[in-house]
């Protein structure tokens, strides 16, 4: 059985998440992706309430957050997840377009285990979101209680909004 | 309750029950054994024992009828009993024994077996009560009698008193079945719990406000040993009080830990637990959490209270303005630091005393009213209870040293009301216009010489002038710079959507470009592959123009951090850190010693970089390059430096260009860019009120200048 669902990204931008997912089918952990698309959907799935509520129980291994996002933005899913005594344990990476100082002080301050600035030019753009998911997803381990080998949803991992491309 | 044996009841019974039934059997035996021996012996008595009665017929009738022969201890007991009716039958046999033998005078004679006289009753003596005989024979079945005479006694005995101890052993049991039934009521009843526990680590009982205080049901709280119960932090100290009891029997008490409620919160419980012999600990535990909580808020609240009210007396005491707290009758109350340092006076020396006796009037100064005019001011905010403000006044000082010091204040007095309207207390402010008034006497007395102070009422009017200006500007200094931080904070808002909100298409482009010439592969040509490539590029160079741009503006805003900066050592990290463009270049750098300069170190650093960076790329022809660094002119006030190179140089009617955001003297395939370096190099030392301009001829070389401020300038 394949292990599937243990990332968890959270993107609006359905270009970004297509972008993010080709460039982990590189290292064929594409199906490995379990999709929200704002904040509060991130949020429901991870404290598995509202339409998550149902879901296994267990935690990603590791959690890609945009930080623009419409709704909750991404700090704010991060300061949730870093006040929640059994969710804090998850690695956090936060990925955002520009390096703002701000946005990185707080981020730090808030807890967050990566920071990743989105290269525009592509194949950076690959290579960072492919070490970044070896990293996550294959060297580090993860702490207790992660998804590991569980499936959600049926065959396909992926939790957009019905209608949008994954 | 017994402390050993707590679950005895059942033994108690048991032995009353014993006693109850040994008891009866005696009884029994006493009655049923003793009677057909009295009856035997009778007969066999008749058989050896002779009575020689010498009365009348009817008189040994009646006695036979009578007589009893009783066996007892030792002896025997013979007595008369007048007036039963005995069936007549055994009248006769027993007649049959009772012989007339002389004339005893009507008394009766007992005889033994060998014929000697036993007993003799006189008729005198009639009615018998009661007389002992000893059998000295040696006939054996009055010994045997004797034996079985004993033992039926003792049947009687023991019957008797095994009977009152059954009794005393119910009434004893009653007793204890009733101490038993109060203390469980008392077990029960308890809002505290007790319990019992044994050494093997289980409570052996616990009274149900276990249940009430932990949610734990008996059963499940005696189900598991009690350590289970207890947090893990507290464990060892737990071990700790049990080792105290179990080895060195000592009772604890006040002893804190926290148990596991059902609903999985922890309660604290105050112990005290007494050891017993054989490893049982009795003990109650009182459920202190919430008095625990309690008096921790109260703690809590107590501490923010003397914080706060601390805080509130040191920010009063640093309050810039000069203040007098006054009680209603004119004792000082607080002080400012300020009015302190105005007044000379020290707070310790001057807090708790009457204003008056602290600030007297000037006696070298017959006209001084500062006194009474304070008075008078006071009297009436104590009268009306609203604010008054006092007119100048001359209200000398007295130093330390005991003389006095002219000066002059401008008071103000404002009550302060407690909740039901009462006087609490008085604030006073001050100013002192002592150098004002000093100032504007001065000038007076150039225009007309000598001339007394001008009257009050023109300094007043002069100086509400002055302060109606002041505060007018002040206020339109402060709506200008809400205002500017206003749009600084707009200004910020954009560039942060900017840097987010544009980068994020350009990714997208990239990204789908390179999608794209994947997906069609070898089905590309090559002029469709430099589409894409320029697509490409573009969009990357956008990415780089937007972040130029970007940190152009930020470093208009930045707030800077003035330090003496060495140019030598901006220089070197400078010329560090272009190592990667010089790769492979041959290039002559010619550096002089330059000064210290005052400024921030990172923005400066920028100026350095970019302008040699500058240098480098645009030497980029020339081999060998030469770069100079020297210092042009250093005075007292101004220190330039100029960076010179034999590159591609510009033509100077474009040098009002050079400086310009976003402009450029080269195309991009000569020399890539954004033109934001030079306008940034120019920001910069403009915000550190320095100048920057430049020289250069078209493919001969450009030197840069830029003067800043040196160390130790005016």
């Amino acid at each position: 059985m394949i292990p599937s669902g243990r990332i968890l990204l959270a993107e609006d931008n359905a270009n970004d998440v297509e972008l993010v997912l080709n460039a982990l089918k590189q290292n064929h952990l594409a199906h490995e992706v379990i999709v929200v698309r704002d904040g509060a959907e991130a949020l429901d799935f991870l404290f598995a309430r509202g339409a998550h509520k149902a879901r296994p129980e267990g935690s990603p291994v590791v959690v890609l957050l945009d930080l623009k996002m419409p709704k909750v933005d991404g700090l704010e899913v991060l300061r949730q997840i870093k006040s929640d005594p059994k969710l804090k344990l998850i690695p956090i990476v936060m990925m955002t377009s520009s390096r703002e100082e701000q946005d990185l002080v707080r981020s730090y301050q808030l807890g967050v285990n990566s920071y990743l600035v989105k290269p525009v030019r592509f194949q950076q753009f690959v290579e960072a979101v492919k070490s970044l998911s070896v990293y996550w997803v294959l060297l580090n381990e993860p702490p207790p209680g992660s998804f590991f080998r569980t499936t959600y949803g049926g065959q396909t991992m992926r939790l957009g909004h019905p209608g949008e491309p994954p | 309750m017994s402390a050993r044996k707590p679950n005895n009841p059942r033994r108690y019974t048991a032995h009353f029950v014993a006693m109850l039934v040994i008891g009866i059997i005696s009884s029994a035996l006493y009655l049923t054994q003793a009677r057909p021996l009295e009856l035997k012996l009778n007969k066999r008595e008749a058989a050896r024992v002779e009575l020689f009665v010498g009365l009348s017929h009817h008189e040994v009738q009646a006695i036979a009828n009578t007589l009893r022969v009783l066996a007892c201890g030792e002896g025997w007991w013979a007595y008369l009993d007048s007036g039963r009716q005995a069936d007549l039958n055994r009248a006769k046999r027993r007649a049959a024994f009772v012989s007339r033998h002389g004339d005893y005078g009507g008394g009766l004679r007992l005889l033994n077996l060998s014929g000697r006289e036993v007993l003799r009753i006189s008729p005198a003596d009639t009615p018998v009560p009661s007389a002992s005989w000893v059998d000295r024979s040696q006939g054996s079945p009055t010994e045997q009698a004797a034996r079985f005479t004993q033992l039926r006694q003792r049947f009687l005995a023991v019957g008797l008193f095994l009977l009152a101890l059954a009794a005393a052993s119910f009434w004893g049991l009653r007793a204890r079945a009733r101490a038993r039934e109060e203390m469980d009521r008392f077990f029960d009843l308890s809002v505290d719990f007790l319990c019992i526990s044994s050494s093997d680590g289980y409570f052996k009982r616990v009274s149900p406000a276990v249940t009430d205080i932990l949610g734990w049901t008996q059963a499940e709280f005696l189900a598991r040993p009690f350590l289970a119960f207890v947090h893990p932090d507290d464990q060892a100290a737990t071990l700790r009080a049990v080792e105290r009891q179990q080895l060195r029997r000592e009772t604890v008490t006040r002893f804190e830990n926290r148990y596991r409620h059902r609903d999985g919160s922890w309660r604290i419980l105050c112990w005290r637990s007494v050891p017993q012999p054989g490893g049982l600990m009795y003990a109650t535990a009182r459920d202190v959490t919430d008095a625990k909580r309690v008096e921790q808020a109260l703690r809590e609240a107590n501490e923010e209270l003397t914080r706060s009210r601390a805080m509130l007396q040191s920010l009063f005491e640093s309050l810039p303005g000069l203040y007098l707290v006054l009680s209603p009758d004119l004792q000082i109350v607080a002080v400012s630091d300020a009015y302190l340092q105005a007044t000379m006076t020290k707070r310790d020396e001057i807090c708790g005393r009457p204003l008056f006796e602290v600030f007297p009037d000037n006696p070298d100064d017959p006209t001084a009213t500062g006194v009474s005019n304070l008075r008078s001011s006071l009297d009436r905010v104590i009268q009306n209870r609203t604010a008054d403000t006092m007119a100048i006044q001359k209200y000398d000082l007295r130093r330390p040293d005991g003389r006095f010091e002219e000066r002059f204040w401008s008071p103000v007095n404002q009550p302060v009301l407690g909740v039901g309207g009462e006087m609490e207390l008085i604030v006073h402010r001050v100013e002192d216009v002592t150098e004002f008034v000093l100032h504007k006497r001065n000038k007076d007395a150039v225009g007309s010489d000598d001339a007394p102070p001008r009257a009050p009422a023109s300094f007043l009017a002069q100086m509400e002038k002055m302060e109606a200006e002041v505060f007018r500007s002040s206020q339109a200094l402060q709506a200008a710079n809400h205002k500017l931080q206003a749009v600084n904070q707009e200004l910020e808002a954009f560039s942060y959507s900017v840097s987010h909100d544009l980068r994020a298409p350009l990714r997208h482009i990239n990204g789908y470009v390179e999608l794209l010439g994947e997906h069609l592969g070898s089905n590309l040509d090559d002029q469709a592959r430099r589409y894409l490539t320029t697509v490409s590029e573009s969009a990357a160079q956008m990415g780089q123009l937007i972040d130029d741009l970007l940190a152009f503006s930020r470093m208009g805003r930045q707030e800077m951090r003035q330090s003496s900066v060495d140019l030598n050592q901006l220089v070197r990290e400078a010329v560090g850190s272009l190592q990667p463009e010089m790769a492979g270049r041959e290039i002559l750098w010619k550096i002089a010693p330059l000064p210290s300069v005052q400024g921030d170190h990172s923005m400066l650093l920028q100026v350095v970089l970019n302008l040699l960076s500058n240098a480098v790329k645009y030497t980029r022809r020339k081999n060998p390059a030469e770069i100079e660094v020297r210092l042009v002119r250093q005075t007292a006030d101004e220190v330039t430096v100029a960076v010179a190179d034999n590159g591609a140089g510009f033509e100077m009617k474009y040098v009002d260009k050079l400086f310009g955001v976003f402009q450029r003297l080269h195309r991009p395939e000569e020399f890539e860019g954004t033109g934001v370096g030079l306008a940034n190099v120019r920001r910069i030392v403009t915000r550190h009120g320095g100048r920057v301009w430049a020289e250069g001829t078209l493919n001969v070389g450009a030197t840069f200048y830029f003067s800043l401020t040196p160390v130790n300038a005016n």
